[in-house]
């Protein structure tokens, strides 16, 4: 039987921050971006790069691809899935369930990558390229599960290590047996190991009320981004339904469906607007364009990081501090990402400076 | 041509001549129109075709941004999302006449899918890659439209050289030649006329000067 999700307990984070806080020292400040946009190829990017904690991963990814246009974005890859290991590694037992929460994002979409991969039959070579290693699913439980024959080796997988995931992949493989889809699955991963994991973090200390209230907002977020997902798509009130996130604040389930059935993002966004009033939230809303929904996806990734680095600064021993090196892990490979890319397609310095977003 | 020149200036072949000279100045007429209407075909799918071509340039413009960008945020969602979208795209394939020219016409399918027919949760998925998506297979119905009516374009293209060519071999050269040669003949026979008429009166002023010696 699967084993409901691993509940946290008050535990000493004072070793795990202070290495949490030499982690933080090597990312990189706004000079280094400045000097790294400045830059007048990809190659003088990869060769500023290679003199950072990235060099040992360009040049392992340098040994395996033979152009930097491969190589570099393999070697962001790899060091941003270290840094997950590491603070994996690093977090005492009892703390885990709270990283696991921020983690989950990426075990979910690793799961989801080998379920699209296996049913639609992908090389396994194909999906490792694809895979982050994050939280539980480290590089040797993501091999073994893709060893998997297909999805029900791959549900059996995970029901022998009690993964909170059992379940939902579970749910999903009728419909999957049935007519091949495998969206119940995605659906029921995305929602309902979000809730579970939500729902384990109960008590009243600090760290626990800190990452209620960030999963909260963070369900909220979700629910707003589906919403400007499935807009003018015509989902059923069932089917709307059956995409709400529970744990939020901001939005409840009937007005959750009540929002998805107008027709365009425009108006969305101005219901949005008028029904929600949390203050994180509405400040998200104001930053976004209806014409450019990623402008919304960046502003909740900021809000979400920006509430847990604030409150890492008022609560400096508390588990924020390990939560918000997450973000800023990600932020900063995807800025790398962004730069190079940039050069690599001749993007005006203005342009880049504009797509990323420099430390708070 | 030679067929022509070594025709001998008989009456007959005069008027062998003529008909067919009335014969190909009709199926010259009938070329002319045929190729009116292929032209008239012809411009209506250019004007068309460039239009969607436009279009087609700027939805993959639009979305090629967007799945740059999105890459450039998050390269290893755009490769979980392109293999949850294999698919095999069937297309019908139909053979159609026009004007007597054969050309395959690709049926016309709706490739662009709503978020439910994609088979994922939207909720793990960005929206940019969704409209990328949804970009790209719009682009992707409009090139089987393109290619559609490119192929009719072609063929019909090609027809209208080859008339041509035979139009203006005929009027440039085949009527001229047989004009020509009904002329010549025409004037061999008058010749022929008035050599007979002379020896007649030669003979019959000859018969007068005998009768009155």
């Amino acid at each position: 039987m699967t084993a409901p999700a691993a509940r946290p307990y008050r535990t000493d984070l004072s070793y795990f921050n202070a290495r949490v806080r030499g982690l933080r020292g090597r990312l990189l400040g706004n000079r280094d971006y400045e000097e790294l946009v400045k830059a007048e190829s990809r190659d003088q990017v990869a060769e500023r790069l290679r003199s950072t904690a990235y060099g040992h991963d360009i040049e392992a990814a340098l040994a395996r691809f033979g152009s930097i246009e491969e190589a570099l974005p393999a070697a962001l890859k790899s060091n941003l899935s270290d840094s997950f290991e590491q603070l994996w590694k690093l977090a005492p037992e009892g703390a885990r369930p709270f990283l696991k929460a921020v983690f989950s994002q990426w075990e979910v979409f690793d799961l989801k990558a080998m379920i699209r991969g296996i049913s639609r039959g992908v090389g396994r070579e194909d999906i490792r390229d694809v895979l982050i290693p994050a939280g539980e699913f480290d590089t040797a439980a993501l091999n073994t599960l893709l060893s998997s024959r297909d999805l029900q080796d791959l549900a059996r997988f995970l029901y022998t290590w009690g993964s909170v995931y059992a379940k939902p992949v579970s749910r999903g493989l009728p419909a999957f047996l049935r007519n091949g889809r495998t969206a119940e699955m995605e659906i029921a991963l995305d929602r309902h190991s979000s809730e579970a994991l939500n729902s384990a973090l109960e008590g009243e200390w600090l760290d626990a009320r800190i990452m209620r209230g960030w999963t909260g907002m963070r369900a909220d977020l979700v629910n707003i981004a589906t919403l400007v997902k499935i807009s003018g798509e015509a989902y059923t009130a069932e089917g709307a339904g059956e995409l709400f996130v529970r744990g939020g604040r901001a939005l409840r389930k009937n007005e959750f469906i009540r929002l998805s059935t107008l027709s365009s993002r425009e108006e969305l966004f101005e219901a949005l607007r008028g029904a929600v009033t949390e203050p994180g939230i509405s400040g998200v809303l104001d930053s976004a364009d209806p014409r450019d929904p990623a402008l919304l996806e960046e502003a909740s990734e900021k809000a979400l990081e920006r509430r847990l680095a604030m409150i890492a600064v008022s609560e400096p021993l508390s588990i924020a501090l390990g939560a918000a090196y997450v973000h800023m892990k990600v932020r900063e490979v995807r800025n790398l990402r962004l730069i190079f890319r940039g050069k690599l397609f001749g993007m005006p310095e203005d342009e880049i400076r504009k797509l990323i977003s420099l430390p708070l | 041509m030679a067929v022509l020149e070594k025709s001998a200036p008989t009456r007959e072949q005069f008027m062998a001549l003529r008909r067919r000279h009335e014969v190909i100045g009709k199926g010259l007429e009938l070329l002319k129109s045929k190729r009116e209407a292929l032209m008239k075909e012809f411009f209506g799918i250019v004007d068309e075709s460039i239009r969607m071509r436009e279009e087609l340039n700027s939805l993959l413009a639009d979305a090629q941004r967007r799945i740059e960008r999105a890459r450039a945020i998050d390269g290893a969602s755009i490769e979980s999302f392109a293999n949850a979208s294999r698919r095999s795209v069937p297309l019908s394939i139909k053979a159609r006449n026009v004007w007597g020219i054969f050309f395959p016409e690709i049926e016309e399918v709706n490739l662009t899918r709503s978020l439910e027919a994609r088979d994922i949760s939207p909720l793990g998925e960005r929206a940019e890659v969704l409209d990328a998506a949804r970009d790209f297979e719009a682009a992707t119905e409009l090139i089987v439209k393109i290619a559609s009516r490119e192929v009719r374009l072609s063929r019909i293209g090609e027809v209208i050289r080859s008339d041509s060519r035979k139009i203006n071999a005929i009027s440039e050269v085949i009527l001229p030649s047989i004009k020509d040669r009904i002329k010549y003949i025409e004037r061999v026979l008058e010749e022929r006329e008035r050599e007979e008429i002379f020896r007649l009166k030669r003979n019959k002023a000859r018969r007068q000067a005998e009768e009155g010696g």
